[in-house]
Order: structure tokens, then C-alpha cells, then sequence
């Protein structure tokens, strides 16, 4: 910075004086600096989004399995082979319908009971599901659903049960 | 200087949405209406597993649900009752002692909230099991909470 002053003799004079300042260059480095810690937390949201939504897949999935298996299970050792999810789960919040042979596979020895679609209202997403038992011992049947989804949601049904990618599944029983 | 200013700004924004994302997807997983869901579905497992097989009422239009359960190992018979009901928005649990035959069948022990927030629940019930529809609305989230549980105790 320069400074205009009047010397001994009157006469005025530039006097040069180094204050505390940034250059151009120093603050283009803080924005690139700056640039890339922003790059960096959008990528960490971004993942963080990822993740939540990948966990309310999974949430929900574990939660129809659930739904299905306590439902089926209280139906009974004789209402085992005749459940219907269909007709007893099929409500405004929750569609539950035939998906015509598509889904997950039965579980392996288990005899098929169906195969399921089912839409979670409140968010669309859809799941199939796989309902199986095997009669096991003397008045013991054992329950299995398997649960399956796009965790890559296409936004198409028929995309969406081609690329079903990630099951959960639960196997209950009942007594006689 | 103008460039400086419109890069500053820019950068506040991508920060300014960075922070508003971030607690969207906070509020996703944490928010009431979240945590109320996770809570419903476990005192509704809790209440229900526990009743008894026999019996259970359910109201015409599904809108509470009514189990009977032991008050302890050694009752001989299901002694209490507990109600499933939603008053002013909120989810309520009414515990109390069930008398069937006398004159006071129910005397009202306790009443349990479980959970506010509530735009809708229906309940079902199907053979040994139970159902509980539950939507969840505080305005800016909404969920659903759909669950079944299966009545253990008795013959």
C-alpha cells in the first residue's frame, strides 16, 4: 500500500508500507480448497441418502415378512395349506395381490403355497414375496417367506421383478 | 470481485441445500412420526403376544381391539383386558381387570399412550391373529405401520 507523505523539506514523497492482506492467488486456493470440501460432504450426503433409503427397504421388507408370517401363523395348523394373503391382508394401506408366478424362489424341499406382489401405499415401493411350508414333524409345520426387492428401483413393475436383487427371509412354525 | 462473489455464493448454496438435504434424510429416520411407528409396532407385538388364544373383541368398524390376558403365571383364568384405542390423535393402550359375569366387567387400571400423530387405525382380527393398521401424520411426514401378531397363551 502506498502512502503519500510530506518530507523535511516539504516536498511530498510515496512511502511504501506492508500491510496484513490476501493476494488473488491466496483466495482462488481457499475457494479450490473449499470447492472440494464441498464436493467431498455431497458425496458423503449423497451415500448417507443412499444408505437411508436402502435401510427403509430393507426395513419394510422385514416388516411384511413379519406381517405375513404372524398372519399365516394365526391361521393354524389346518388353515396352513388354505391362507390367503390375498383375501386377508389386502387393505388401503397395503396391496396384496397374485403376481402370476413372479417373485422370489420357494424355499429349497418346501412346498410352494404362492407367489405374491405387494405394494406399499404410502410409498409405492413394491415387493414379491414367496410363501412356502414343509410339514416337518408330527404335528409341526414350518412357515417360510421370502421377501424380495429391486434395491435399484427402475420405477417399472416389469424392470423392477426382473432385477430383484435382495431377499429377506423368515421361517416360522406352528403346532397342531 | 464479481467473480469471487458469485463463486461465494454459489458455494453457500451447494452448503445451504447440503444442510437442508441433510436433515431430510436426518428427519426420514429420526422424526417422531418415524420413531412413534417403531414403538407402535412393538407395544402392539408386546400386548398381543402375550393375550390369550380363547377370545378377543373387535369393534364392528375395526376401530379398537380388545385383548384378554393373564395378570400373572398363576391366574387361573384371563383376568385382564387390554384396549386398543385411538382418542384425540393419540394411540392408547387401556389396561384393566376383566370380570366377565359380574356386574363391572371391566374396571380401568391404567391407560398407556403409545404414540400421537395418528390420522387413522384400523384393526383386524383373522383366526389366532391380530392386525394393526396405523397411519402416522404430523403435517410434514406421514407412515405406515402394518402389523400382525399372533396370541400365544392358553390351550
Amino acid at each position: 500500500m502506498t502512502v503519500l507523505g510530506l518530507g523535511e523539506d516539504g516536498m511530498p514523497y510515496r512511502r511504501c508500507k506492508l500491510l496484513a492482506a490476501v493476494t488473488l492467488i491466496e483466495v482462488m486456493a481457499a475457494i479450490v480448497i473449499i470447492t472440494i470440501a464441498v464436493l467431498g460432504a455431497s458425496g458423503y450426503r449423497y451415500y448417507s441418502a443412499l444408505d437411508a433409503r436402502r435401510a427403509d427397504f430393507q426395513n419394510a421388507a422385514a416388516r411384511i415378512a413379519l406381517l405375513l408370517s404372524e398372519n399365516w401363523r394365526g391361521r393354524g395348523y389346518d388353515g396352513t395349506t388354505s391362507y390367503d394373503p390375498v383375501a386377508h391382508l389386502n387393505s388401503d394401506n397395503l396391496t396384496v395381490g397374485d403376481s402370476g408366478g413372479v417373485g422370489p424362489d420357494y424355499a429349497s424341499g418346501f412346498t410352494g403355497l404362492g407367489r405374491y406382489e405387494i405394494t406399499s401405499t404410502n410409498d409405492g415401493v413394491h415387493y414379491w414375496a414367496a410363501l412356502s411350508y414343509d410339514a416337518g414333524a408330527d404335528g409341526l409345520r414350518m412357515l417360510n417367506v421370502v421377501v424380495a426387492w429391486a434395491q435399484r428401483q427402475t420405477g417399472s413393475d416389469d424392470d423392477a421383478a426382473a432385477g430383484l436383487d435382495k431377499t429377506f427371509k423368515l421361517t416360522t412354525y406352528v403346532s397342531e | 470481485m464479481v467473480t469471487m462473489l458469485i463463486v461465494i455464493l454459489a458455494l453457500g448454496t451447494v452448503i445451504v441445500d447440503g444442510i437442508r438435504g441433510w436433515q431430510r434424510t436426518y428427519d426420514r429416520v429420526y422424526a417422531d412420526v418415524k420413531t412413534d411407528g417403531y414403538v407402535a409396532r412393538n407395544v402392539f407385538d408386546r400386548v398381543v403376544r402375550k393375550a390369550g388364544r380363547q377370545t378377543y373383541l373387535l369393534a364392528a368398524d375395526g376401530s379398537w381391539l380388545e385383548v384378554y390376558y393373564y395378570s400373572s403365571p398363576s391366574a387361573p383364568t384371563l383376568d385382564r383386558y387390554a384396549r386398543f384405542v385411538v382418542v384425540s390423535g393419540q394411540l392408547q393402550v387401556q389396561h384393566g381387570v376383566w370380570a366377565p359375569g359380574t356386574a363391572t366387567p371391566r374396571s380401568l387400571l391404567t391407560t398407556e399412550t403409545v404414540c400421537g400423530n395418528v390420522s387413522s387405525c384400523i384393526f383386524k382380527g383373522d383366526g389366532r391373529s391380530a392386525q394393526m393398521e396405523l397411519a402416522l401424520d404430523d403435517g410434514t411426514l406421514s407412515a405406515t405401520v402394518v402389523s400382525s401378531a399372533v396370541m400365544h397363551n392358553g390351550s
